[in-house]
């Protein structure tokens, strides 16, 4: 291979011209309602429209200057180069703020050109680099000459090629690695079991089902959120009218109340049936290639997802009292993001999945199966203080209106103090409850968070997913810690754990990490 | 028989290692007091600034604008942001062992994280404004993870040795994801 890109080198001359339109571009996406409230501004500042237009017309001219000469540094400072020893990209950018970015070429998770309008009207081709992160754009080198773009192209192309052949882990497949997995026998039992398709399809009834016991909130919000004026109205009606007699708040008053919360509750299940319906309708998982699965749905519009068992970062198992009834769950899974499309990091939602297909779903390798039950297994809970810390917290949200309505609508104390009583006593009482529940798992392998009262949620991944590990405290709390544990599907986060004995396991979780350097897609 | 795992501390060519501290972090260049010291004094003048127009043009025509109220906000928040920025500056640490690097910081809440090299996806220096004046930069080392604070930054550090930094992080990473450990 030649080395064409050994010597930092700049990009074409009219990467200028490229610079400073994304520069205007920039300003007038961001500054425009600036932009005008100035020109209304100068309307009555200055008077003559002569002097008026000059000056806009010199303001202009001096802020394209800038914004030209601030191109032309843009120019000069962006560098860029390839280390072919090392295999690595380097590229030097910015003019206040300087950045310097490199990263080894195996790191690469596409490469590709675009030609947006400016650069086929100034003959170029803008070449972008995704390396995996989340948080991190795709890097892009947007002028240079189509001939240099491509060649750059092939030649990243080529390097990150040879990268994954060469690279032994973290880079080929989790089923690649394992040493007493033979390839040859493997594609026999694949071709094998290609005669029996493996698909699993989500019942109608099941997610009609599961539709109406799951998600209430967000059916309520989505209700309350267009009648919020009506609703409002009708309120005030309903208080005033309550107010002209005392006897009618003390039956009517709770009777509208339930009836309107029964009423409300009604529609947002009908509203969940119905968007269940149009999301969800036909669900079925089913093997296209090996190892790979296709997630179809959608009644008029049919959405598709490929989901890669070894790219799933992260799972969850979601399942409240009813449908515990019914015996259904739902099943959360969030895969490596993708860069193109924020739907991943959001995670993929499987409602209304009953335990035989979790256990195919197992038994297929699409899901990690849970040690925590046979391997040795480490359980921390969250401290105490956790609920006392909150409950101040519920303490004020709920006595403060209290306090507030009972100074705005004084005939109604005994109402509002009991109702804001009730709900101080269940929300105390729930959150207890949701404390004291949560416990964290940890084996050799893997790591569950299980939570919550009316809906049980049980979150786990694979220790070799883990990315990153964070942790804060104030520096006046010595004994517990908030740990948010990361992998590049989303992240786990403990509040009020105790310090030590994470530290215990976040020394373990390195161990894993480091000594064994597992694959983690 | 399989060889023992260790994680040794790597230490960068610098000279102001707490020794007590067993992790042995390492302190952020004492120059970078100097970027904090200006960051909190341009707070203060445009906090105070929007203090002004707020009390003295917006709530004139109500009768709320006093003058002294101004001096005691800017008095008030530059005291603040002095102290803020002479924490900030005790708790910047770092340290680069064999296989991960950790960084910590925080003014209120102190904030760790930490980053295998296996994990590594990429090294980025990046040199401020007023950084440069000192020249000085940060280190932003970045994995595949989605979080946004997902981030170990080094802030603060001479730009030579940053440089330096980032090539030691560089090839760590490469030997890790060759299977070199």
């Amino acid at each position: 291979m030649q080395a064409f890109f050994n010597e930092p080198q700049r990009q074409s001359l009219l990467s200028i011209l490229v610079f400073l339109t994304g520069n205007i571009q920039g300003i007038l996406r961001s500054g425009i309602a600036f932009l005008i409230l100035i020109f209304f501004m100068l309307r009555n500042l200055i008077e003559n429209p002569f002097w008026r237009i000059a000056f806009i017309i010199t303001s202009i001219s001096i802020l394209l200057l800038l914004l030209l000469i601030y191109a032309i540094y843009q120019y000069r400072n962006f560098v860029f180069y390839m280390d072919y020893n090392a295999s690595e990209f380097h590229l030097n950018q910015g003019v206040f703020q300087k950045k310097s970015l490199s990263f080894h070429t195996s790191q690469i998770q596409q490469v590709y050109t675009e030609r947006k309008w400016i650069q086929r009207i100034l003959g170029l081709s803008s070449l972008k680099i995704e390396v995996a992160g989340g948080q991190s754009e795709a890097i892009a080198l947007p002028a240079l000459s189509v001939g240099m773009a491509n060649a750059l192209l092939e030649e990243l192309k080529m390097l990150q090629k040879n990268a994954e052949v060469l690279m032994p882990p973290p880079f080929k497949p989790i089923e690649e690695r394992d040493e007493y997995v033979d390839e040859n026998q493997q594609e026999e039992e694949f071709v094998a079991e290609k005669t029996k398709v493996k698909s699993i399809r989500i019942p109608l009834v099941s997610l009609l089902k599961n539709a109406t016991v799951t998600r209430i909130f967000n059916g309520l919000f989505l209700i309350l959120l267009p009648l919020q004026f009506l609703g409002y109205d009708i309120t005030v009606r309903i208080f005033d009218y309550l107010e002209s007699s005392y006897s009618l708040q003390i039956i009517w008053g709770p009777v509208i109340i339930i009836s309107l919360s029964i009423v409300a509750i009604l529609l947002a299940v009908i509203l969940n049936v119905v968007l269940s319906l149009f999301q969800h309708f036909n669900l079925t998982i089913k093997e296209v290639e090996k190892n790979q699965y296709q997630l179809s749905q959608g009644l008029v519009n049919l959405k598709m997802v490929q989901i890669k068992p070894q790219r799933i970062q992260m799972v969850t198992i979601e399942q409240n009292y009813l449908q515990k009834k019914m015996g259904l769950y739902t099943l959360i899974v969030r895969q490596l993001q993708d860069l193109n499309t924020t739907q991943n990091a959001l995670g993929i939602r499987i409602p209304g999945i009953n335990e035989t297909q979790l256990n195919t779903l197992v038994s297929w390798g699409f899901l990690p199966a849970s040690d925590v039950e046979f391997a040795q297994t480490e359980t921390i809970r969250p401290l105490k203080r956790k609920f006392w810390i909150q409950s101040i917290f519920i303490t004020l949200m709920v006595w403060v209106p209290v306090l507030i309505a009972i100074n705005a609508y004084g005939n109604w104390v005994w109402m509002i103090l009991l109702a804001g009583l009730t709900l101080w006593l269940v929300l105390e009482v729930w959150y207890f409850k949701m404390v004291k529940s949560e416990r964290f798992y940890f084996t050799e392998n893997q790591m569950w968070l299980q939570k919550g009262v009316w809906k049980k949620t049980n979150t786990y991944m694979l220790i070799p997913k883990v990315q990153t590990m964070r942790s804060n405290h104030f520096f006046w709390q010595k004994k517990f810690i908030h740990v948010s544990v990361g992998t590049a599907g989303g992240g786990m986060n403990l509040t009020f754990y105790p310090q030590r004995k994470w530290r215990l396991i976040e020394g373990k979780i390195l161990y894993i990490l480091e000594s064994k350097n597992p694959p983690w897609y | 028989m399989e060889a023992v795992f260790e994680n040794p501390i790597y230490q960068p060519d610098v000279d102001n290692v707490i020794p007590e501290d067993p992790m042995s972090w390492n302190r952020v260049d004492r120059k970078y007091r100097h970027v904090l010291m200006i960051r909190a004094v341009l707070f203060t003048i445009i906090f105070t600034s929007l203090f002004y127009f707020t009390t003295q043009v917006v709530f004139e025509e109500v009768g709320v604008g006093r003058l002294w109220t101004v001096y005691v906000f800017a008095a008030g928040f530059f005291v603040f942001s002095i102290v803020k920025a002479v924490i900030e500056y005790s708790r910047r640490m770092y340290v680069i062992r064999q296989h991960d690097l950790m960084s910590r910081r925080g003014f209120l809440s102190i904030k760790v994280a930490v980053m295998p090299f296996v994990r590594v996806q990429q090294v980025k220096i990046e040199e401020g404004v007023l950084s440069r004046i000192w020249n000085l930069a940060s280190i932003h080392v970045s994995s595949a993870s989605s979080g946004a604070g997902d981030v170990v930054i080094i802030a603060g550090i001479p730009k030579a040795q940053a440089e330096e930094m980032r090539k030691h992080i560089v090839q760590k990473i490469n030997k890790e994801h060759a299977g070199v450990l």
